[in-house]
């Protein structure tokens, strides 16, 4: 039993020594021409102004928090979409189910005032 | 092409449905009111109607429902009952405590609840997964409600301690899980088992031994087993004193409840020599730590901590024999200490001081005068978690030492009876310094404050005193019902 797991190691192994080699040898075989522009933070070609430490707005996390969680759920919504009619009354019970609680949620955080931006 | 439906079954997962039904209700309602104790009483109302769903369930088929994931059977059903009185006693505890605090939200109820679902999906599992998402559902509502506190600096610690620890003890847990997958080819908890059978050549597995090791890590934490147990003393003493009687015997009977399936069901042929020999080891030294670590505390919250580890290694006792007397002495147990424990902690949550976290010994120096009732109550839980006859407590212990001796492991049985004799200096610690120490006098020369005994609160003391009497001076019902439960 634990001999069908040699080609595991052997993989493991393997990627090991790829990772070890493409990191040596450029350090080894590269040019090097440091300057200034190369040790600036790079961002998607913008320029860095100030540092990563600033305080930034609480609502902007739970509104990206809300988002993701409300956005994943919907998804849930395109695989039954798909198979609407053969799943006939069950389906349509379970999602009219799971779309309550998402309505409950989405109230239960309007009226908590989490989606006032003051 | 046709799709072919599950066999669901929502009848044995009632009580869960009860409570969850019942849990986002509180969520809901939470919006609408300004006074959040009528959320505590809606509570109390869904946790009865799960209690009667899970007596009216007792004793009918032990149908398995989702596929094999869950099953209501006589074992689940009792825990059920075990979870559900936890829960609604410190509903009870709560709703005096929080009022005192300023904490009285309405997700703190709502969270309760959850954990509560996660404890009886727990006790219901039969499949490693399933146990695996209810010790989530269980653990994240906890983590919360340990730091629900928190303008205390104490409380806020409790629960990052708890997350950063108990999300550390569930990764060793699914690392478990994946290496009997991995060995076994499957999750469900028979299937494992047949899996191991003699018939099938399969017994001495390396690599489903180390998964067991693992989920062993993984139980062991919950239950607050030495070596696993650093994180205990810290959250039980932070956290709100209502949330620390919950956790102390809710997480705790969770966890020996999938341990007792997960290691009876799936490993009960193959590693059963393994595993009673880690489990004794374990049993010997929770017990010895937790009572001697106990021994040293000057606070009274933090001792019943160290307390509750020692009660741990005892119930472990219960299950190394392996037996089906070794279960039902475990189910009388976690009954017991249910009520003996809450009652110990509702106690403290009168005497508790508002402005700090946790109770010092001098705050009861004295108290038999200040207030004969709460030191009577005080004095019946310490004697009873010590394990004096006629009280509850005496029964479990006997029960569990009576099952190892059965099981040919009288040593065992001897280091339990020895670690009980050490525990009565702590416990009767208490009881001296109700009884035979004067008032401490207060710094400032203030007059302790009036003990504010309000309804609920009262309602806990006395329901947790009948039981703990009326069943250590008649523990045969109890006993007969722990019997139809147990399995082995």
């Amino acid at each position: 039993m634990p001999l069908d797991y040699i080609p595991i190691l052997i993989l493991f192994v393997i990627a090991t020594i790829l990772a070890g080699v493409s990191l040596a040898l450029p350090h080894f075989l590269g040019p090097r021409l440091p300057n200034k522009a190369k040790s600036e933070v790079v961002e998607s070609g913008k320029l860095a102004y100030g540092d990563a430490r600033r305080r930034v707005p609480i609502q902007y996390y739970i509104v990206a928090m809300l988002f993701i969680i409300f956005d994943i759920e919907v998804l849930f919504l395109y695989p039954w979409a798909v198979v609407f009619w053969d799943l006939k009354w069950f389906g349509l019970v379970q999602v009219g189910i799971f779309t309550l609680l998402l309505i409950e949620s989405f109230v239960y955080v309007w009226k908590k005032g989490v989606l006032e931006w003051e | 092409m046709p799709i072919e439906f599950p066999v669901l079954n929502f009848v044995a997962v009632g009580p869960m449905l009860a409570v969850t039904i019942t849990a986002f209700l509180v969520m809901f309602i939470e919006l609408f009111v300004e006074d959040k104790r009528i959320l505590g009483y809606i509570s109390l109302v869904g946790l009865a109607v799960a209690a009667v769903l899970s007596f009216s369930l007792m004793g009918a088929f032990a149908a398995p429902a989702f596929q094999t994931m869950v099953i209501s059977d006589g074992y689940a059903l009792f825990l059920n009952l075990i979870f559900i009185i936890a829960a609604a006693l410190s509903i009870l505890i709560s709703l005096s405590y929080l009022g005192e605090r300023e904490l009285q939200h309405g997700e703190y109820y709502a969270l309760l609840l959850f954990a509560t679902v996660g404890m009886m999906l727990m006790g219901a599992a039969t499949d490693l997964m399933i146990v695996f998402m209810g010790l989530e559902i269980m653990s994240i509502a906890l983590y919360i409600l340990a730091a629900f506190n928190r303008q205390q600096l104490g409380s806020g610690e409790a629960g990052m301690k708890y997350f950063v620890l108990g999300a550390f003890a569930s990764a060793f847990f699914l690392y478990g899980v994946a290496l009997v997958y991995g060995a076994t080819g499957s999750t469900n908890l028979q299937e494992i088992g047949s899996w191991f059978s003699v018939d099938r050549g399969n017994l001495g597995d390396p690599i489903a031994l180390v998964g067991l090791g693992l989920l062993l890590v993984g139980f062991a934490f919950k239950i607050a087993a030495v070596p696993f147990q650093w994180w205990t003393p810290d959250v039980y003493h932070g956290s709100p004193t209502s949330v620390t009687a919950f956790m102390s015997v809710g997480a705790k009977a969770a966890g020996f409840a999938s341990l007792v399936r997960v290691l009876m069901v799936s490993f009960n042929e193959a590693f059963t020599i393994d595993w009673q020999l880690a489990l004794a080891v374990l049993a010997v030294i929770t017990m010895t730590v937790g009572n001697i670590a106990a021994l040293a505390q000057k606070d009274v919250k933090r001792m019943l901590a160290y307390s509750s580890i020692a009660h741990a290694g005892y119930i472990l006792v219960g299950v190394v024999p392996a037996s089906m007397i070794g279960v039902r002495a475990v189910l009388f147990y976690l009954f017991s200490y249910t009520f003996m424990n809450i009652g110990a902690f509702a106690v403290i949550a009168i005497l508790e001081r508002r402005s700090e976290v946790g109770s010092s010994i001098q705050d009861y120096a004295g108290l038999a005068s200040r207030s004969p009732f709460l030191a009577g109550m005080m004095l019946l839980f310490m004697v009873s978690l010590t394990g004096i006859p006629p009280f509850i407590g005496f029964w479990g212990k006997l029960y569990v030492f009576w099952a190892a001796v059965q099981a040919d492991m009288s040593w065992l049985a001897v280091i339990g009876m020895i670690n009980s004799a050490i525990s009565a200096f702590y416990y009767l610690g208490v009881v001296v310094q109700m009884y035979m120490r004067p008032v401490a006098a207060d710094e400032d020369g203030v007059e302790a404050p009036a003990f504010k005994l309000t309804g609920p609160i009262m309602v806990t003391l006395v329901v947790t005193a009948i039981v703990t009497v009326v069943f250590g001076i008649w523990p045969t019902p109890l006993f007969n019902l722990a019997s139809l439960a147990a399995f082995g």
